[in-house]
């Protein structure tokens, strides 16, 4: 990883942008398949989770605005940000994506996601030596925190209901398997 | 223009979790990077599930006959050099039906790029084995003890037909992908990409490739190099493996433009 990420407050601001913006355009990319495969839960609860995302991606955009009016943010191709992993860590990536995707399955991955995106603000906190990327990271960290906790209490809930009531168990057979003409 | 003013608002019917939508953004994200003008770059494919990409960026595209996206590539880019090409589509339509094309595109040298999105199955017909399937694959009942035939080794051959850059990019690496395209691109001469597209529907185990698909720094401009690399790969490196520019064809003094091909026809 580029270390300049711990103490540019430029760069941090560029990679927080490019990690709730790709994260929301994911999620609206995965709502679409999901409407095009006419899975409506999963296409409705894509697109909240996008949105989420995407106010979060202008809120810091605006908030880069905010500290310095004449600061430019760097221009980076999409393969010079510098993620611990292949891509951001607030992405959700298609391996874990499939046609008979449950919400479950959907909600346990985005916290997943969530989860990540808090321990990367986090390890800025601890590690950079810039006090005006601590103060920025910090507050990114707790934000991550609350999200996540907002679909660790979706989670719950659906699986209250799952389990208390059978007939909103998605049937999961599938009518057209794979391999199936042969 | 932004990565995702490429995208042409079609809404792609790929699988939820197809490798495709990778390769699709990273297309988009190196015609950003490059600031490519939609009208002067012209997407060529064949036919299959990979083959409807041309459809979903905003520029012009050739969804044509199975096996023959490297010909009307190629002639598309002789009769207008100035257009950037970019021919695509699946390891079954790139290697087995277009197979012959692929040897002779590599040879002839062309200034193209060519992206083969290989999921090692035909999925559109619902799951046969394809060139790229691994040998005791038993999940087609069509091959219930799997092909039993040793795998097509896309980036080898095309080294031994003559390309002149060799990579080999990963669905779960779109921005790595993007570089390399971004490089293919600027490359003057056949450019081929094997790309590891997982199929979530016919191959979900193919979801491990996030785990066992590893970058490698082995280019070089020397063949006998990446050939002992590429005799020893486990399939499963990515990176870009060789690159050596050579004379690109048509050469200058063949050059055809389009009123001598008009001559050509006249009775």
């Amino acid at each position: 990883m580029n270390t300049d990420l711990y103490e540019d407050v430029g760069i941090f601001l560029v990679h927080s942008v490019a990690m709730e913006q790709e994260a929301a355009d994911r999620m609206y990319e995965l709502a679409e398949t999901m409407e095009v495969h006419n899975n409506r839960e999963l296409h409705q609860l894509f697109t909240a989770l996008a949105a989420y995302s995407e106010t979060h991606a202008a809120d810091i955009k605006e908030l880069a605005e905010r500290e310095d009016q004449t600061a430019v943010l760097p221009d980076f191709k999409a393969w010079e940000y510098s993620w611990p992993d292949q891509e951001s860590p607030e992405i959700f990536h298609y391996a874990h994506v499939h046609y008979l995707m449950t919400a479950e399955e959907a909600l346990q991955t985005a916290l997943d996601v969530e989860q990540r995106a808090e321990s990367f603000y986090e390890n800025i906190a601890k590690t950079t030596s810039n006090p005006e990327v601590k103060q920025l990271a910090e507050p990114f960290a707790k934000e991550e925190r609350e999200h996540a906790k907002a679909i660790a209490d979706q989670l719950s809930s659906l699986r209250a209901t799952l389990q208390n009531d059978s007939s909103k168990t998605l049937d999961q057979t599938d009518f057209d398997p794979p391999h199936m003409p042969e | 223009m932004i990565a995702k003013e490429y995208k042409s608002g079609v809404k792609p019917i790929w699988c939820p979790g197809c490798g495709h939508f990778a390769v699709l953004n990273a297309i988009t994200k190196a015609f950003a990077a490059l600031e490519q003008a939609p009208e002067n770059a012209v997407l060529v494919s064949g036919i299959g599930c990979s083959s409807r990409l041309p459809a979903y960026i905003n520029s012009y595209g050739f969804h044509g006959v199975h096996g023959r996206a490297l010909p009307v590539a190629a002639g598309l880019k002789v009769a207008r050099p100035d257009l950037n090409v970019i021919a695509m589509g699946g390891d079954g339509d790139g290697f087995s039906i277009g197979g012959n094309h692929f040897l002779h595109a590599c040879r002839r040298n062309v200034d193209i790029v060519y992206v083969v999105m290989d999921n090692e199955v035909y999925g559109m017909t619902k799951g046969q084995a394809s060139p790229t399937t691994p040998e005791h694959w038993e999940h087609s009942k069509l091959t219930p003890h799997g092909p039993e035939v040793r795998r097509f080794q896309p980036c080898a051959i095309a080294l031994a037909a003559g390309a002149s850059f060799i990579a080999r990019g990963y669905s779960g690496d779109p921005n790595g992908l993007a570089h390399m395209l971004y490089e293919a691109v600027q490359h003057p001469g056949f450019a081929f990409i094997q790309v590891l597209s997982q199929c979530p529907t016919f191959c979900p185990e193919q979801v491990q490739w996030k785990k066992t698909v590893h970058p490698e720094d082995a280019c070089t401009p020397d063949p006998v190099q990446a050939a002992a690399f590429l005799h020893a790969d486990d399939g499963l490196a990515k990176g870009i493996f060789y690159r050596n520019p050579r004379p690109i064809w048509p050469v200058k003094h063949q050059a055809i433009k389009p009123a001598n091909l008009r001559q050509g026809f006249e009775i």
